[in-house]
Protein backbone atom coordinates (compact mmCIF):
# COMPACT_ATOMS: atom_id res chain seq x y z
CA UNK A 1 0.00 0.00 0.00
CA UNK A 2 1.15 3.70 -0.64
CA UNK A 3 0.69 6.11 1.54
CA UNK A 4 1.53 9.91 1.49
CA UNK A 5 2.80 11.40 4.78
CA UNK A 6 3.96 15.17 5.27
CA UNK A 7 7.49 15.03 6.71
CA UNK A 8 10.30 17.93 7.04
CA UNK A 9 7.80 19.98 5.67
CA UNK A 10 7.84 17.86 2.25
CA UNK A 11 5.65 15.33 0.87
CA UNK A 12 6.73 11.97 1.48
CA UNK A 13 5.14 8.70 -0.46
CA UNK A 14 6.14 5.80 1.26
CA UNK A 15 5.20 2.00 0.44
CA UNK A 16 4.38 -0.04 3.25
CA UNK A 17 3.93 -3.97 2.18
CA UNK A 18 0.30 -4.12 4.46
CA UNK A 19 -2.69 -4.15 4.00
CA UNK A 20 -3.28 -2.70 7.41
CA UNK A 21 -0.62 0.31 7.73
CA UNK A 22 -0.48 1.19 11.95
CA UNK A 23 1.34 4.38 12.98
CA UNK A 24 4.16 2.06 14.30
CA UNK A 25 4.71 0.94 10.95
CA UNK A 26 4.85 4.83 9.28
CA UNK A 27 7.67 5.46 12.23
CA UNK A 28 9.28 2.00 11.05
CA UNK A 29 9.37 2.81 7.40
CA UNK A 30 10.93 6.05 7.72
CA UNK A 31 13.40 4.53 10.06
CA UNK A 32 12.54 6.48 13.19
CA UNK A 33 12.55 5.83 16.53
CA UNK A 34 9.13 6.40 19.00
CA UNK A 35 11.65 7.80 21.58
CA UNK A 36 12.21 11.27 19.32
CA UNK A 37 9.24 10.85 16.47
CA UNK A 38 5.68 10.96 16.42
CA UNK A 39 2.86 10.56 14.14
CA UNK A 40 -0.19 13.03 13.56
CA UNK A 41 -3.23 12.56 11.82
CA UNK A 42 -6.03 14.92 10.66
CA UNK A 43 -4.19 17.41 13.51
CA UNK A 44 -4.22 14.98 16.60
CA UNK A 45 -1.76 12.78 17.47
CA UNK A 46 -1.90 9.28 17.56
CA UNK A 47 -0.50 6.09 19.39
CA UNK A 48 1.29 3.35 17.36
CA UNK A 49 -1.03 1.04 17.35
CA UNK A 50 -3.49 3.41 15.29
CA UNK A 51 -4.56 1.88 12.40
CA UNK A 52 -4.49 4.47 9.12
CA UNK A 53 -7.45 5.44 7.07
CA UNK A 54 -6.99 6.29 3.20
CA UNK A 55 -8.49 9.63 3.80
CA UNK A 56 -5.99 10.15 7.00
CA UNK A 57 -3.71 13.35 6.66
CA UNK A 58 -0.58 11.90 8.02
CA UNK A 59 2.24 14.16 9.25
CA UNK A 60 5.20 12.71 11.32
CA UNK A 61 7.33 14.78 13.31
CA UNK A 62 10.65 14.18 13.73
CA UNK A 63 12.44 15.93 16.89
CA UNK A 64 15.51 15.48 16.46
CA UNK A 65 18.07 18.27 15.19
CA UNK A 66 21.29 19.09 15.11
CA UNK A 67 21.20 22.10 17.47
CA UNK B 1 4.48 -0.55 29.18
CA UNK B 2 7.24 1.79 26.81
CA UNK B 3 4.45 3.08 24.20
CA UNK B 4 1.13 4.42 24.79
CA UNK B 5 -1.84 1.79 24.12
CA UNK B 6 -4.72 2.52 21.96
CA UNK B 7 -7.85 4.02 24.98
CA UNK B 8 -5.02 4.74 27.64
CA UNK B 9 -6.29 7.02 29.97
CA UNK B 10 -4.62 10.54 31.01
CA UNK B 11 -2.94 9.89 34.23
CA UNK B 12 -3.72 12.93 35.95
CA UNK B 13 -7.37 13.14 34.92
CA UNK B 14 -8.10 9.48 36.43
CA UNK B 15 -6.86 10.94 39.40
CA UNK B 16 -9.37 13.63 39.49
CA UNK B 17 -12.19 11.09 38.76
CA UNK B 18 -12.41 12.29 35.21
CA UNK B 19 -11.84 9.81 32.09
CA UNK B 20 -10.29 12.14 29.34
CA UNK B 21 -8.22 9.94 26.68
CA UNK B 22 -4.41 10.03 27.08
CA UNK B 23 -2.24 10.76 23.59
CA UNK B 24 0.86 11.51 24.99
CA UNK B 25 2.86 8.67 27.16
CA UNK B 26 6.46 9.60 28.97
CA UNK B 27 8.14 6.42 29.66
CA UNK B 28 10.91 7.81 32.09
CA UNK B 29 8.18 9.59 33.71
CA UNK B 30 5.37 6.89 33.79
CA UNK B 31 2.74 9.46 32.81
CA UNK B 32 0.05 9.37 30.52
CA UNK B 33 -1.38 12.78 29.66
CA UNK B 34 -3.90 14.09 27.83
CA UNK B 35 -3.06 17.40 25.50
CA UNK B 36 -4.12 19.68 28.12
CA UNK B 37 -2.07 18.31 30.91
CA UNK B 38 0.90 17.61 29.16
CA UNK B 39 0.68 21.15 28.13
CA UNK B 40 0.63 22.35 31.89
CA UNK B 41 2.62 19.53 32.66
CA UNK B 42 5.73 20.86 30.12
CA UNK B 43 5.12 24.44 32.21
CA UNK B 44 5.12 23.19 35.27
CA UNK B 45 8.80 21.37 34.76
CA UNK B 46 10.32 24.30 32.89
CA UNK B 47 9.29 26.55 36.12
CA UNK B 48 10.56 24.25 38.23
CA UNK B 49 13.87 24.15 36.56
CA UNK B 50 14.46 27.62 36.20
CA UNK B 51 13.81 27.54 40.23
CA UNK B 52 15.97 24.59 41.17
CA UNK B 53 18.69 26.27 39.29
CA UNK B 54 17.94 29.96 40.55
CA UNK B 55 17.95 31.03 36.66
CA UNK B 56 16.40 34.13 37.02
CA UNK B 57 12.99 35.79 38.84
CA UNK B 58 10.31 37.40 37.20
CA UNK B 59 12.10 41.07 38.06
CA UNK B 60 14.62 40.18 34.98
CA UNK B 61 14.74 41.06 31.68
CA UNK B 62 15.36 38.15 29.41
CA UNK B 63 16.86 37.76 26.18
CA UNK B 64 15.58 34.47 24.56
CA UNK B 65 17.44 33.48 21.25
CA UNK B 66 15.25 32.69 18.83
CA UNK B 67 16.48 30.38 15.84
CA UNK B 68 13.12 29.59 13.71
CA UNK B 69 13.07 25.69 15.61
CA UNK B 70 11.02 24.10 18.10
CA UNK B 71 12.62 24.49 21.10
CA UNK B 72 13.66 28.40 21.01
CA UNK B 73 9.85 29.00 20.43
CA UNK B 74 8.76 26.68 22.64
CA UNK B 75 10.93 28.45 25.13
CA UNK B 76 9.73 31.35 24.44
CA UNK B 77 6.01 30.53 24.53
CA UNK B 78 6.25 28.86 28.40
CA UNK B 79 8.25 31.89 29.47
CA UNK B 80 6.13 34.46 28.83
CA UNK B 81 3.13 32.34 29.52
CA UNK B 82 4.73 31.79 33.05
CA UNK B 83 4.77 35.77 33.22
CA UNK B 84 8.66 36.33 32.46
CA UNK B 85 9.30 39.38 30.70
CA UNK B 86 10.70 37.59 27.69
CA UNK B 87 11.94 39.21 24.36
CA UNK B 88 13.50 37.41 21.13
CA UNK B 89 16.75 38.02 19.60
CA UNK B 90 17.11 36.42 15.86
CA UNK B 91 20.72 36.32 14.33
CA UNK B 92 20.28 36.07 10.73
CA UNK B 93 22.87 33.91 9.36
CA UNK B 94 22.76 34.42 5.65
CA UNK B 95 22.34 30.73 5.28
CA UNK B 96 20.01 31.14 2.08
CA UNK B 97 16.18 29.51 1.96
CA UNK B 98 17.21 28.11 5.73
CA UNK B 99 18.11 31.89 7.30
CA UNK B 100 14.58 33.29 5.43
CA UNK B 101 12.39 30.87 6.44
CA UNK B 102 13.17 30.58 9.87
CA UNK B 103 13.18 34.55 10.17
CA UNK B 104 9.81 34.64 8.96
CA UNK B 105 8.53 32.11 11.09
CA UNK B 106 10.34 33.85 14.18
CA UNK B 107 8.70 36.84 13.33
CA UNK B 108 4.90 35.43 13.11
CA UNK B 109 6.13 33.94 16.18
CA UNK B 110 7.00 37.30 17.84
CA UNK B 111 3.56 39.27 16.47
CA UNK B 112 1.72 36.13 17.86
CA UNK B 113 2.56 36.59 20.98
CA UNK B 114 2.90 40.31 20.75
CA UNK B 115 6.47 40.37 22.38
CA UNK B 116 9.70 42.24 20.09
CA UNK B 117 11.83 40.46 18.06
CA UNK B 118 15.66 41.97 17.88
CA UNK B 119 17.08 41.01 14.39
CA UNK B 120 20.96 41.20 14.05
CA UNK B 121 22.50 40.73 10.12
CA UNK B 122 25.43 38.84 10.28
CA UNK B 123 26.50 40.16 7.01
CA UNK B 124 26.44 43.77 8.03
CA UNK B 125 28.25 42.84 11.24
CA UNK B 126 30.82 40.28 9.89
CA UNK B 127 30.08 38.13 7.05
CA UNK B 128 27.18 35.37 6.51
CA UNK B 129 27.85 31.99 7.96
CA UNK B 130 28.64 30.29 4.05
CA UNK B 131 31.61 33.09 3.77
CA UNK B 132 33.03 32.68 6.93
CA UNK B 133 33.20 28.69 5.83
CA UNK B 134 34.51 29.59 2.41
CA UNK B 135 37.11 32.04 3.64
CA UNK B 136 38.39 30.21 6.36
CA UNK B 137 37.91 26.67 6.40
CA UNK B 138 36.56 26.64 9.64
CA UNK B 139 33.36 24.29 10.21
CA UNK B 140 30.30 26.01 9.36
CA UNK B 141 29.06 24.98 13.02
CA UNK B 142 31.86 25.94 15.31
CA UNK B 143 32.33 29.34 13.34
CA UNK B 144 28.39 29.94 13.97
CA UNK B 145 28.44 29.00 17.94
CA UNK B 146 30.99 30.85 17.89
CA UNK B 147 29.48 34.33 16.67
CA UNK B 148 26.42 33.04 17.58
CA UNK B 149 27.50 32.99 21.47
CA UNK B 150 29.40 36.64 21.00
CA UNK B 151 26.74 38.60 19.46
CA UNK B 152 23.59 37.58 21.68
CA UNK B 153 26.50 38.66 24.82
CA UNK B 154 27.10 41.47 23.25
CA UNK B 155 23.51 42.47 22.22
CA UNK B 156 21.67 41.90 25.68
CA UNK B 157 24.60 44.25 27.22
CA UNK B 158 23.84 47.13 25.47
CA UNK B 159 20.29 46.53 25.37
CA UNK B 160 19.77 46.01 28.82
CA UNK B 161 19.02 42.36 29.08
CA UNK B 162 20.53 40.72 32.24
CA UNK B 163 19.67 36.96 31.35
CA UNK B 164 20.23 35.17 28.40
CA UNK B 165 18.04 31.88 27.71
CA UNK B 166 18.64 29.68 24.89
CA UNK B 167 16.17 26.77 23.89
CA UNK B 168 18.99 23.47 24.49
CA UNK B 169 17.21 20.52 25.58
CA UNK B 170 17.60 17.63 27.68
CA UNK B 171 18.76 15.55 24.56
CA UNK B 172 21.32 18.44 23.18
CA UNK B 173 22.69 18.52 26.49
CA UNK B 174 22.88 14.95 26.64
CA UNK B 175 24.37 14.16 22.83
CA UNK B 176 27.17 17.22 24.29
CA UNK B 177 28.38 15.47 27.53
CA UNK B 178 28.44 12.06 25.72
CA UNK B 179 30.55 13.35 23.22
CA UNK B 180 32.99 15.53 25.67
CA UNK B 181 32.92 12.74 27.98
CA UNK B 182 34.18 9.98 25.11
CA UNK B 183 36.74 12.56 24.39
CA UNK B 184 37.61 13.15 28.33
CA UNK B 185 37.17 16.76 27.24
CA UNK B 186 37.71 18.56 30.89
CA UNK B 187 37.51 22.09 29.45
CA UNK B 188 34.35 21.81 28.26
CA UNK B 189 33.14 19.20 30.41
CA UNK B 190 33.57 22.01 33.36
CA UNK B 191 31.60 24.28 31.93
CA UNK B 192 28.35 22.14 30.71
CA UNK B 193 25.95 23.45 33.41
CA UNK B 194 22.40 25.06 32.80
CA UNK B 195 23.67 28.24 34.45
CA UNK B 196 26.93 30.15 33.26
CA UNK B 197 27.28 33.05 35.92
CA UNK B 198 27.34 36.58 34.85
CA UNK B 199 30.88 37.13 35.24
CA UNK B 200 33.94 39.47 33.63
CA UNK B 201 31.66 41.03 30.44
CA UNK B 202 29.53 37.84 30.32
CA UNK B 203 25.56 37.79 30.76
CA UNK B 204 24.37 35.32 33.09
CA UNK B 205 23.24 32.39 30.52
CA UNK B 206 20.62 29.70 31.23
CA UNK B 207 18.98 26.77 29.56
CA UNK B 208 15.41 26.67 31.26
CA UNK B 209 14.51 23.46 28.93
CA UNK B 210 17.96 21.11 30.08
CA UNK B 211 15.37 18.79 31.58
CA UNK B 212 12.82 18.70 28.44
CA UNK B 213 13.35 16.20 25.53
CA UNK B 214 13.44 16.94 22.07
CA UNK B 215 10.17 15.10 21.73
CA UNK B 216 8.45 16.89 24.61
CA UNK B 217 9.63 20.37 23.42
CA UNK B 218 8.31 19.20 19.67
CA UNK B 219 4.66 18.14 21.24
CA UNK B 220 4.72 21.34 23.18
CA UNK B 221 5.09 23.40 19.82
CA UNK B 222 2.51 20.82 17.92
CA UNK B 223 0.04 21.21 20.71
CA UNK B 224 0.09 24.90 20.94
CA UNK B 225 -0.31 25.00 16.77
CA UNK B 226 3.66 26.59 16.75
CA UNK B 227 4.89 26.90 13.37
CA UNK B 228 8.42 26.33 13.13
CA UNK B 229 10.94 25.57 10.75
CA UNK B 230 10.72 21.87 10.17
CA UNK B 231 14.29 20.97 7.86
CA UNK B 232 17.43 20.51 9.27
CA UNK B 233 20.02 23.71 8.46
CA UNK B 234 21.92 22.65 5.34
CA UNK B 235 25.43 22.41 7.75
CA UNK B 236 24.02 20.28 10.47
CA UNK B 237 24.28 17.34 7.87
CA UNK B 238 26.31 14.33 9.20
CA UNK B 239 26.74 16.52 12.60
CA UNK B 240 28.02 14.35 15.30
CA UNK B 241 25.80 15.43 17.70
CA UNK B 242 22.72 14.18 15.24
CA UNK B 243 24.49 10.95 15.38
CA UNK B 244 24.66 10.31 19.44
CA UNK B 245 21.31 10.85 19.33
CA UNK B 246 20.05 8.36 17.79
CA UNK B 247 22.88 5.96 19.45
CA UNK B 248 21.43 7.55 23.16
CA UNK B 249 17.39 7.24 21.71
CA UNK B 250 18.33 2.96 21.42
CA UNK B 251 19.29 2.51 24.94
CA UNK B 252 16.65 5.48 25.78
CA UNK B 253 13.99 3.12 24.11
CA UNK B 254 15.32 -0.04 26.03
CA UNK B 255 16.19 1.77 29.23
CA UNK B 256 13.68 4.60 29.54
CA UNK B 257 15.44 7.39 31.90
CA UNK B 258 18.98 6.40 30.51
CA UNK B 259 19.33 10.33 29.49
CA UNK B 260 18.23 12.18 32.39
CA UNK B 261 19.61 9.93 34.83
CA UNK B 262 23.08 10.31 32.52
CA UNK B 263 22.67 14.49 32.58
CA UNK B 264 21.47 14.98 36.13
CA UNK B 265 24.01 12.63 38.03
CA UNK B 266 26.60 14.40 35.91
CA UNK B 267 25.33 17.29 37.60
CA UNK B 268 25.04 16.52 40.84
CA UNK B 269 28.11 14.17 41.12
CA UNK B 270 30.42 15.16 38.48
CA UNK B 271 29.99 18.85 37.76
CA UNK B 272 30.92 20.05 41.52
CA UNK B 273 34.29 17.69 41.46
CA UNK B 274 35.39 19.69 38.32
CA UNK B 275 35.36 22.39 39.80
CA UNK B 276 37.16 22.28 43.18
CA UNK B 277 40.18 21.61 40.65
CA UNK B 278 42.42 25.03 40.84
CA UNK B 279 44.57 24.09 37.52
CA UNK B 280 41.46 24.08 35.78
CA UNK B 281 40.46 27.53 36.36
CA UNK B 282 41.56 30.25 33.82
CA UNK B 283 42.02 33.98 33.46
CA UNK B 284 39.25 35.68 31.64
CA UNK B 285 40.88 39.33 29.60
CA UNK B 286 39.30 41.69 27.54
CA UNK B 287 40.49 41.50 23.95
CA UNK B 288 42.11 44.85 23.00
CA UNK B 289 40.15 45.12 19.46
CA UNK B 290 36.35 45.43 21.07
CA UNK B 291 37.04 45.10 24.93
CA UNK B 292 34.22 41.79 24.89
CA UNK B 293 35.48 39.19 27.45
CA UNK B 294 38.31 37.19 26.30
CA UNK B 295 40.76 34.47 27.23
CA UNK B 296 43.57 35.77 24.83
CA UNK B 297 44.28 39.09 23.80
CA UNK B 298 42.37 38.99 20.97
CA UNK B 299 38.89 37.89 21.11
CA UNK B 300 38.00 34.49 18.79
CA UNK B 301 35.50 36.92 16.53
CA UNK B 302 37.78 40.20 15.93
CA UNK B 303 40.24 37.35 14.93
CA UNK B 304 38.26 35.75 12.65
CA UNK B 305 37.18 39.34 11.47
CA UNK B 306 41.37 39.44 11.09
CA UNK B 307 41.41 36.11 8.52
CA UNK B 308 38.40 36.81 6.76
CA UNK B 309 40.10 40.89 5.93
CA UNK B 310 43.14 38.70 5.01
CA UNK B 311 41.18 36.36 2.44
CA UNK B 312 39.57 38.95 0.96
CA UNK B 313 42.75 40.66 0.54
Amino acid sequence: MEITVSYRGKEKKLNIDKDKITAGDILKALDLSSDYAFVAVNGEVVSEDYIIKETDKIKVVNAISGG
Amino acid sequence: MNRLKKGSRCTICKSKGEKNKAIVYLPHHRLALCKEHFISWFEKRVEKTIKEFKMFSKNDRILVAVSGGKDSLALWNALVRLGYEADGFYINLGIGQYSEDSKQLALNFAKRIGRPLHILDLSSEISTIPQIKESTNRPACSACGMVKRYYMNKFAKENGYNIIATGHNLDDEVAVLFGNTLKWDIDYLKRQYPVLKEENGFIRKVKPLCKITEKESALYSFFNGIEYIEYECPFSEGASSIEYKEYIAKLEEKHPGTKLQFYTNFLKRMYPILQTNEKLKEELNKCKICGEPSYNEICSVCSLKEKLKTARV
